[in-house]
């Protein structure tokens, strides 16, 4: 009797001891969460001192974001088009940052080149992340502006008179500029993850493969890259959720959206709804890229649950 | 079961969030906010944008406070309605707000007073017992009165005429002479002005520092709306300025950038080209901080082809103030205080600026007042000379600039700040030849849609 009281009390405790985590987690997540789902349903919009006003709306929100710019944008959609310029941002940051960290990783960890100096290499090219994204805009924009120290820097090279060149007044200059912080600042976490994948692969596979005389690119292409399929995965996914979540860079780089909006990305389009405070069409911007972000996370789930596969197969 | 209390936990909070979501905006009636103000504030809180006021507050009035009275800042950044943002949640929360918190005056520019004045969160100053406007420009007074009721609800320290500010040493070289009233009988028509563009550019100069620039002169003389029944068009007016500045970017008589860019900063400097910037008194004496340190007095100003304002500050007192009698005798002296005024119009030179604040309180910028009286004194005074141009009697030219400008309450929205910021830097995209003139209207229109679904064009 008495020791059965006493695991009742330990239970009581332990949600006790969690109830902080699912409080916050209630009240900063996932109300507003919810609230987003429910304001994407109605025309919410508030004129600043007139006040807000909020009517049940039902798609409306949602049709008239896929119909937006279809009038006059040659008929071009235009989350339609940010939607595209994130992808080509990401892709134009992501894809290099994958080959470099890949080869990063594999120099990192071949037992045979035996890299002195690892741990000064690691922090130094993960160093870059730690730096706000919004102060590395900054800094390249400080960089890269009409007149700047990239500009004089260059002006010997041809007729300054014929008109120099502006990084901000060409779309796809614009672009580069924010693949390429995205790329510095996330190369090294992506290197650091995909070395962990390697490492986490038997190095027997390693040393069979080289006493049946296998080269590095043999060994590479037939062991490293299949045995690293589930974490590249991943790597991927979850680059491609933050390559859609792009936001800091190309807002303070291009100054909301550069050249004919051709940076301006899904969440920066979302930015400018909540800025005007049309909140209903902002929720219904942010429903469908957590539906996109969703389905991504599924996917990811799946390959990591099935992760044994690979390995299965390339025994 | 794990299911049943996930569900119960969502279900709970769709049933807060909607609660809470629909309480938020009980407030959104029509319902009308009575005036309240008290008198026994300790501290004076007033919101602005710039440290324009702050700066002439500091020299003049600080010292003058009555014991016990501390005085508080709230500044919020202009740009893209971030200030109108911040001052909207503050005077909504005002009648409310603990005596410490509670704005007593605000800040307003031309391009959102006719909100702020319509509405209940601004008082009616004769309320207060700002009864004298007689020496106020009568432009200044119409942008702070009701649409309905005639009723008015700020002053300002200030008016802001429109000038043509240029570079004497050019226009020596492409005139043949630097004489303010030479120069005015050379460039008082738009034909004449682009005329002259094409001689300027012969000898090497450029007619304006940014494609921008004459922008405000076109725009603020418009005669019809861009919206009507939330339908937007074009006006006659940003049409013509359009097609000047299209000829002017073709030509090469003027570059492409935005007004506040750092190329049109460097036309400032001893090696600058371009001859004549578009502003009003606060513009050269306040914002060309470039010319004042490299070509200090190598400046003039006319009247030029248009008369036009451009900007402004008028003080308005925020209902719920708790220090109303003060606010009075803010308003008062800083539009009928000769001793004050006098020092406003004459200044001590130029102000240096560190981290965005003043670094000696008791410089401060010389300001085109908002008083007649004052104004026609210095007119007629020999002896006054603005040193930035040179020695000349700037007042004379901008008096009756003031004298001429309408302000034609019937045109101003409450989008007028947004369309005045996103219109012209949207067309750079074009002049800057990155897009065709239809691609730049269609991001123009992408922004429009942001901005309120409900415009149209």
């Amino acid at each position: 009797m008495k020791k059965e009281h006493k695991l009742v009390s330990y239970a009581k405790w332990g949600y006790i001891f969690i109830a902080p985590f699912f409080i916050v987690y209630l009240v900063f997540s996932l109300i507003p969460l919810i609230s987003t789902f429910v304001y994407s349903f109605f025309e919410y919009s508030d004129s600043g001192l007139s006040g807000a006003t909020m009517e049940f709306a039902g798609l409306k929100n949602y049709t008239d974001l896929f119909t937006m710019g279809s009038s006059y944008n040659n008929g071009q959609i235009s989350i339609l088009s940010y939607a595209g310029n994130t992808m080509i941002m990401w892709i134009m940051g992501a894809v290099p940052q994958l080959l470099f960290s890949l080869i990063l990783a594999v120099i990192f960890t071949s037992a045979r080149l035996k890299i002195k100096g690892q741990r000064f290499f690691k922090t130094v090219i993960y160093m870059p992340n730690l730096i706000m994204a919004a102060a590395f805009a900054m800094l390249f924009w400080a960089l890269f502006q009409f007149g700047g120290p990239i500009d004089a820097a260059f002006d010997w090279v041809g007729d300054a008179s014929q008109g120099k060149f502006d990084f901000f007044k060409n779309i796809w200059s614009e672009r580069t500029l924010v693949a390429v912080i995205n790329f510095i600042m996330w190369f090294g976490n992506t290197t650091i993850l995909l070395m962990a994948g390697i490492m986490g692969i038997d190095q027997s596979l390693f040393e069979a493969a080289s006493i049946d005389g296998a080269t590095s690119w043999q060994v590479f292409r037939k062991v490293t890259i299949p045995l690293l399929m589930p974490i590249m995965v991943y790597v991927v996914i979850t680059s491609l959720i933050g390559g859609l979540q792009m936001f800091d860079v190309p807002q303070i780089l291009t100054n909301r959206g550069g050249t004919l909006n051709g940076s301006k990305t899904l969440i920066m389009y979302l930015n400018d709804f909540v800025t005007n405070k049309q909140y209903g069409v902002a929720g219904a911007v942010s429903v469908l890229v957590f539906i996109i972000t969703g389905i991504l996370s599924m996917i990811v789930f799946k390959t990591m649950n099935t992760g044994d596969k690979p390995k299965k197969k390339a025994k | 079961m794990k299911k049943r209390i996930l569900a119960g936990v969502l279900s709970a909070a769709t049933v807060l969030t909607l609660t809470t979501g629909l309480t938020g905006c009980k407030d959104n009636g029509a319902g009308h906010i009575d005036p309240v103000f008290t008198d026994d504030g300790k501290k004076l809180r007033i919101a602005c944008w710039n440290w324009e006021f702050a700066e002439y507050f500091d020299a003049f009035y600080a010292s003058k406070l009555p014991e016990g009275i501390t005085v508080e800042w709230a500044q919020f950044p202009n740009e893209g309605k971030n200030y109108q943002d911040n001052l909207d949640r503050l005077l909504k929360a005002n009648i409310d707000a603990p005596a410490d918190e509670k704005i007593d005056i605000f800040l307003a520019e031309a391009d959102y007073i006719k909100k702020y004045v319509n509405s209940d969160y601004s008082l009616d100053v004769k309320s207060l017992g700002v009864t004298d406007t007689t020496n106020a420009y009568k432009y200044v007074l119409d942008a702070a009165t009701t649409d309905s009721g005639n009723v008015l609800k700020g002053v300002s320290f200030q008016a802001c005429p429109g000038a043509v500010i240029i570079r004497k040493s050019i226009a020596k070289d492409v005139l043949g002479t630097d004489d303010p009233n030479e120069l005015q009988s050379k460039l008082d028509s738009w034909d004449k002005f682009n005329a002259v563009a094409a001689d300027a550019k012969a000898k090497g100069y450029m007619m304006t520092p940014s494609v921008l620039e004459t922008y405000r002169a076109f725009a603020n003389n418009a005669t019809t709306s861009y919206l009507n029944d939330n339908k937007f068009a074009p006006t006659e007016a940003f049409n013509n300025w359009f097609a000047q500045s299209k000829e002017f970017v073709s030509k090469g008589y003027t570059q492409v950038c935005d007004l506040w860019d750092p190329p049109k900063d460097n036309q400032m400097l001893a090696d600058g080209k371009a001859m004549c910037f578009f502003g009003p008194s606060w513009y050269y004496n306040f914002s060309m901080g470039t010319a004042q340190k490299n070509t200090n007095g190598d400046w003039c100003v006319i009247q030029g082809p248009q008369a036009y304002f451009w900007g402004g500050t008028w003080l308005l007192a925020a209902n719920g103030t708790d220090n109303s009698s003060l606010v009075k005798q803010i308003m008062n002296d800083f539009m009928n205080d000769t001793e004050l005024m006098e020092k406003l119009v004459k200044g001590t030179g130029i102000k240096e600026w560190k981290d965005g604040k003043p670094t000696s309180a008791d410089h401060y910028n010389p300001c085109f007042a908002n008083n007649k009286a004052i104004i026609k004194k210095y007119v007629e005074d020999a002896s006054y000379g603005n040193s930035f141009l040179g020695g000349q009697n700037d007042l004379a030219v901008m008096t009756s600039v003031a004298d001429n400008i309408v302000w034609k309450k019937e045109l101003h929205t409450i989008y007028d700040q947004t369309f005045n910021e996103t219109l012209p830097k949207t067309m750079l995209d074009f002049f800057s030849g990155n897009a065709s003139e239809e691609a730049a209207w269609n991001k123009f229109y992408n922004e429009l849609a942001t901005v309120d679904s409900k415009i149209t064009h």
